[in-house]
């Protein structure tokens, strides 16, 4: 595989792109009776003239004429699969799309979506709490003016401390046998 | 595939309109119609039988699934040929395989270039028989760029115009001239050289 950018071509001089085009038919009458009459006069242009026009000959009467090379069932049949296949999954994804949206109007299908983002941005973006419960409380722990407000379980020991300066409720669990 | 009989007797505007109501029978006498001429374009443009055959295959899906949009404005056969061009253009950009050859030598001289485009038999039936040359043709034709065979498949066995052949292609209509000239000037000298061989004792 090639993976070089295309290499520039040479420009063809137009005089021999001309009589290319004359010889093609491409050129409107008055351009053709110019180009015609420049040909005529000039032995070189004679010649190219005369080769390009072979060649165009030769080139449209030579098609190659190829088979497929399968039977008619075997090549139809690859086909029929690859359309059942497509138009299968083209009607799930129908199906599935209208099952989706089925009990929505369609305005809504948008509202949600979008009143879910801006739920999620208001949470992130919320002001900072007047009272909040710090993550280090516990650490905090030790120098709270707290006391114990409850203590359950046998096997656990269960510690709550509030502290009302703190504004900060504090609950200690830990299994007595580890301790 | 039970209608293969019944629609062998149909015309192709007639296979259209019953395969556009869903017939895949009708589809399927089209397939069978012209799938030797798909598979030829597929060939001459990618010069791979197998990539042929997957690219000719292509063609037919895509036809099928657009069927509704042919409104008979060309033939059946010209609105599949153009599917066809299509999806081997994209299959060769895809591969990257738009290469162009710059020439290896100057072409300052004008008479450089006429001597660049050699003669091919003036009366080919002399020579060769008419198969024969048709194999080297296509043999010679297999030898070029893709990019320089893909405007000589396009003008001459499509017919196509210089204006079509850019829009199709997407390429200026300069770069069309330009590139049917090497084309061509490559085309012949690879004849010309075979020419050369049947002309020695």
């Amino acid at each position: 595989m090639n993976t070089h950018p295309p290499a520039p071509e040479p420009a063809v001089p137009d005089r021999l792109l001309q009589i290319q085009a004359w010889i093609d038919g491409e050129l409107p009458p008055s351009e053709a009776l110019r180009v015609q009459t420049a040909v005529a006069g000039d032995p070189s242009a004679q010649t190219l003239a005369a080769n390009l026009r072979a060649l165009q000959h030769h080139v449209r009467g030579a098609e190659p004429i190829l088979h497929v090379p399968e039977t008619r069932e075997f090549y139809f049949s690859r086909i029929a699969r690859a359309i059942e296949q497509e138009e299968r999954s083209r009607e799930r994804l129908r199906t599935e799309s209208a099952h989706r949206g089925m009990h929505l109007p369609y305005w809504l299908r948008w509202a949600l979506p979008a009143a879910g983002l801006v739920a999620a941005l208001a949470f992130f973006l919320r002001p900072p709490d007047n009272h909040p419960v710090p993550v280090s409380t516990i650490a905090a722990v030790p120098t709270m003016a707290g006391h114990e407000v409850d203590a359950i379980a046998p096997e656990m020991t269960t510690l709550t401390f509030y502290s009302a300066r703190d504004a900060a409720t504090v609950v200690w669990v830990s299994n007595a046998d580890i301790l | 595939m039970s209608g293969i009989t019944d629609k062998a007797g149909l015309s192709d505007d007639a296979l259209v309109k019953t395969a556009q109501q869903g017939d895949m029978a009708s589809f399927e006498e089209l397939v069978a119609r012209h799938r030797d001429k798909i598979y030829a374009r597929a060939f001459s443009m990618v010069r791979k039988e197998e990539e042929a055959l997957d690219l000719s295959q292509e063609a037919w899906i895509k036809a099928w699934q657009r069927l509704n949009q042919f409104e008979g404005e060309s033939s059946f056969t010209t609105w599949m040929t153009r599917i066809t061009i299509n999806l081997c253009l994209d299959h060769l950009r895809r591969n990257q395989r738009f290469r162009v050859e710059p020439l290896p030598e100057s072409q300052d001289d004008p008479e450089a270039w006429e001597r660049l485009l050699p003669p091919v038999w003036t009366n080919p039936t002399e020579r060769l028989e008419r198969a024969e040359l048709r194999r080297c043709i296509d043999e010679a034709m297999g030898k070029l760029t893709e990019a320089h065979r893909t405007v000589l498949v396009l003008h001459e066995f499509e017919g196509m115009e210089y204006k079509e052949i850019a829009r199709t292609v997407g390429i200026s209509i300069g770069t069309v001239m330009s590139r049917l000239f090497y084309a061509r000037r490559k085309l012949a000298s690879l004849l010309s050289g075979l020419n050369d061989k049947e002309m020695s004792p």
